[in-house]
């Protein structure tokens, strides 16, 4: 049909490497006179050093504060007097910096983004007010919000053993404020390497000016070790784990359960169809578990799978997860029928598979998705900043698409039959501010 | 590395305006269409005048809308989604599909506006869905600070109307929804945008086919809100936190003279990083994470809104700081750089926001909101390019005196004013 044939948006990539171990990624899009200009860098949340839960969060608010040739400010000076936006963001598996500006700031950005990866100001006063700031958004996010960090914070450690994949990424207020400047050098030193970050300018600019911008500013940076990265392989769970509490401000009872995925690098395919899956158990048109749990037996108000713990799809490494977060209606059958409605209709899957005309709804509106959530610069950036890092081509990107819609009837079945309750590790909110 | 003059700061060239096509159709329904080739997807926002209906049953109506099993079946065939919503002005239906499947979707669009099905079984979930929504909304302290502000600011008026409760919910019909469909579902006054990969012409005219025969009615206007009466109240809720201070004061209309000079004000004073307030509060004080300020605009109140979640132990000071910037804005008149600072943003935002489908349809919207017209774009450069720092100045001392504001502070007033 041809809906399908054109289903996608490949972009066009051109990788080079500086002699530092810099990867350089750009991606001309002319479309617009906007250009985004990504750094990414492979440390996050889980790769973090033991001991200092939150640390690589912290890291990148002190990313802000300055560097060899600018102030404290600068940064946002610099980039919202070309008319452009910024901010950093910390990931399970990665950090990133990104400016999407007018293209007529492009060298500003580069420039910005060369000098805090050559000399970031780490600085007590900056440090300081960072943890201040960093309170505040811990407060607001997580400790005074119902259903603060559900279900990430409360998962993770159910469904994992080692610190790196179990601790919470936020980390502790009270611990984060011991963190000093040497720390932050030791981290800066050992994972702000060259060799461990990638640049991305997507949007407008050409190949030829973005690699000779890259090199002209960021090829003094001194090569430096890269990190090995840690170790975060677990063996996956042989006996269901179950655990509760209370949130004294939530209304509602909620509960979350995970079951570990095939490798996204390693195995694409699998991971793929595991998205699939999502999409027939709970999509809100196509979902098996939707139309039974939600629509038929009114069992719960909201049912939804989705991968990766923090919710991000791409952008995660081994090990990982599918989640499925369901709202109980209060005097309905709870947690233990509405999953074995679960165990149930995963098993039908299992056996019969999905009709043709569902599969092809759900790999086509996942293709859709895809051209939506690359269509803005940031979001494209960081994805092709992302798949260089953790699979060494950016241009899987341009096959996520195909690869979706090659997702077969037996490649469900496979996933479906994985979902089995000795895999599944379920978390229960019980809701302190019912009423 | 070379030499960089980062002092010479660049400023963007001329905004490329994208081509929109306009067509009114017989039934008062305008249309814009606007190509953007580069991704397959077609974007649609259907907006329909919607004042003075009643509240719950407005939010039920949408929610059934949405939510209709073979509405949702159609759209994900086509790969597609369909949401849609109400505020107090306007119903908005909006869908995003692979752009060869825009002929079917305004198809499916025609038959949602001019033939619902409400079928009772959706029904009665919707009900529910929008029952359990609002119990796990009121739970949020953000909820409650917001349902404060608008009440002290306009009362009775629809502005002031808090969210409805579950049982308000429960009191309204299946046909009271229907009856609110026949009356207020109408052509009338309503804007349909659509963007993305596909020949202009034929999505007007294929909107043309599918909408053409939904039938006019009269238009009810948003009623006036009553005077402005200046301020402060505190939600008192002890044992939270963090306590959340807003603030509203009148600002100008989109098409005022003295709007590109207040645009300009209100950037300086909060509207971004750069910005006295985040300077002041976030990097220097480290008080909060993300105090803000920006311009509301809906079809009968401009607002300067100013936004700050604050710990306990910092609350009193943070205000202060606020309220003191408010009149340094007077005080302390905004200098050139400043002001060239905060156009060169302006500027450049524009261009980041028509550079995405969503963006693009986003302003179109608004625009047609506002009876702007597509040449108000092409302007926007120019017209703050004319504004003087003086005019700033003047602008914050008319719209951004500390004494016009209302405030509505939550907190837990004993630990945050032990006083």
């Amino acid at each position: 049909m041809n809906a399908t044939l054109r289903a996608d948006r490949r972009y066009r990539l051109t990788p080079h490497v500086l002699p530092n171990g810099l990867r350089v990624l750009v991606a001309p899009d002319h479309d617009a006179d906007v250009v985004a200009v990504t750094v990414g860098y492979d440390v996050g949340s889980r790769s973090e050093p033991r001991g200092f839960s939150g640390f690589a969060h912290l890291f990148e608010h002190l990313m802000f504060q300055g560097s060899a040739n600018l102030p404290r400010g600068a940064h946002a000076h610099y980039v919202q007097s070309c008319g452009g936006v910024f901010n950093g963001t910390t990931h399970l598996d990665y950090t990133e910096y990104f400016q999407v500006l007018p293209s007529s700031g492009l060298e500003h950005a580069v420039f910005l983004e060369a000098d805090r990866m050559r000399a970031p100001a780490l600085t007590a006063a900056g440090l300081a007010n960072q943890i201040d700031v960093v309170a505040e958004e811990i407060t607001g996010a997580i400790l005074s919000r119902p259903y603060g960090g559900f279900p990430w914070l409360q998962l993770a450690p159910l469904m994992f053993d080692t610190f790196e994949n179990a601790h919470n990424g936020y980390g502790a207020i009270e611990e984060l404020r011991t963190a000093t400047t040497d720390q932050a050098k030791a981290f800066f030193e050992r994972y702000y390497a060259p060799g461990n970050a990638v640049l991305c300018l997507a949007g407008d600019v050409s190949a030829e000016r973005g690699i000779e911008l890259a090199e002209r500013y960021f090829s003094d940076i001194a090569a430096r070790p890269v990190p090995p990265r840690p170790v975060m392989a677990e063996p996956d769970l042989t006996a269901e784990r179950r655990d509760a509490y209370v949130d004294p401000l939530a209304p509602l009872p909620v509960f979350a359960s995970a079951w570990r995925v095939p490798d996204p690098t390693a195995d694409l395919r699998g991971y793929l169809a595991h998205l699939v899956l999502c999409l027939l158990l709970t999509d809100n048109s196509l979902g098996r578990l939707s139309r039974r749990l939600v629509r038929h037996d009114r069992w719960v108000s909201s049912v939804d799978c989705s991968l990766g713990l923090t919710g991000e799809v791409f952008g995660i490494r081994d090990p990982t997860c599918l989640v499925l977060t369901a709202s109980p209606v209060p005097g309905a059958p709870g947690t233990d029928a509405i999953l074995k409605a679960v165990d149930e209709e995963a098993e039908r899957l299992a056996t019969e598979g999905p009709d043709p005309a569902e599969l092809t709804a759900a790999t086509r509106t996942i293709s859709a998705q895809l051209v939506r959530v690359l269509d803005g610069l940031a979001g494209r950036a960081r994805h092709l900043a992302v798949f260089t890092l953790q699979h060494h081509d950016a241009a899987v990107i341009n096959e996520l698409g195909p690869l979706s819609r090659a997702v077969t009837a037996a490649d469900v079945r496979a996933a479906a039959a994985a979902l089995r309750p000795e895999r599944r590790a379920t978390v229960e909110l019980h809701p302190g501010a019912a009423r | 590395m070379t030499a960089f003059d980062l002092l010479d700061v660049p400023t963007p060239g001329p905004l490329r305006v994208p081509a929109v096509h306009e067509r009114t159709l017989p039934n008062g329904l305008r249309v814009l269409a606007a190509r953007r080739a580069s991704t397959p997807l077609a974007e649609v926002c259907l907006s329909v005048p919607f004042a003075h209906t009643e509240t719950a049953a407005a939010i039920l109506l949408s929610g059934a809308l949405a939510e209709e099993s073979g509405t949702r079946d159609r759209v994900r065939a086509m790969g597609g989604g369909l949401s849609a919503g109400v505020d107090a002005d306007r119903l908005r239906i909006a869908g995003s599909v692979l752009a060869d499947q825009l002929p079917a979707f305004l198809a499916l669009l025609g038959e949602i506006v001019t033939d619902p099905p409400y079928p009772a079984d959706d029904f009665a979930i919707t009900v529910d869905n929008a029952v359990q929504g609002t119990i796990a909304i009121l739970a949020s302290p953000a909820q409650h600070v917001s349902e404060a502000l608008n009440t002290r600011m306009f009362g009775d008026h629809p502005y002031g109307l808090p969210s409805p409760r579950p049982e308000d919910f429960r009191r309204v019909g299946r046909d009271a929804v229907r009856a609110l469909h026949a009356e207020r579902v109408l052509p009338t006054g309503a804007g349909l945008v659509l963007a993305g990969d596909f020949a202009p012409e034929a999505a007007l005219d294929e909107a043309e086919r599918a909408l053409g025969g939904w039938l006019p009615g009269p238009g009810v206007p948003m009623r006036r809100p009553g005077p402005w009466v200046p301020g402060r109240s505190v939600v008192d809720r002890p044992g939270v936190p963090q306590s959340l201070l807003r603030m509203a004061l009148p600002a100008p209309r989109y098409d005022a003279p003295d709007y590109p000079a207040m645009a300009l004000a209100a950037m300086v004073f909060g509207g971004y990083f750069s910005s006295r307030l985040v300077q002041n509060i976030r990097e220097d004080k480290g008080f909060s994470y993300s105090p803000r300020s920006s311009l509301l605009h809906v079809a009968e109140v401009d607002l300067t809104t100013v936004s700050l979640d604050v710990v306990t132990a910092n609350t009193a000071a943070a205000v202060a700081e606020v309220v003191a910037e408010l009149s340094g804005m007077a005080d302390r008149p905004v200098t050139p750089e400043e002001l060239d600072r905060a156009r060169r943003y302006s500027v450049g935002t524009l261009r980041l926001r028509l550079a995405t489908l969503t963006g693009l349809v986003t302003t179109l919207c608004e625009l047609d909101l506002h009876r702007l017209p597509i040449g108000w774009l092409g302007g926007h450069d120019a017209r703050l390019a004319a504004v003087t720092p003086d005019e700033v100045t003047a602008a914050a001392r008319e719209y951004l005196a500390p004494d016009k504001a209302i405030t509505v502070l939550l907190c837990d007033e004993k630990r945050a004013y032990p006083a």
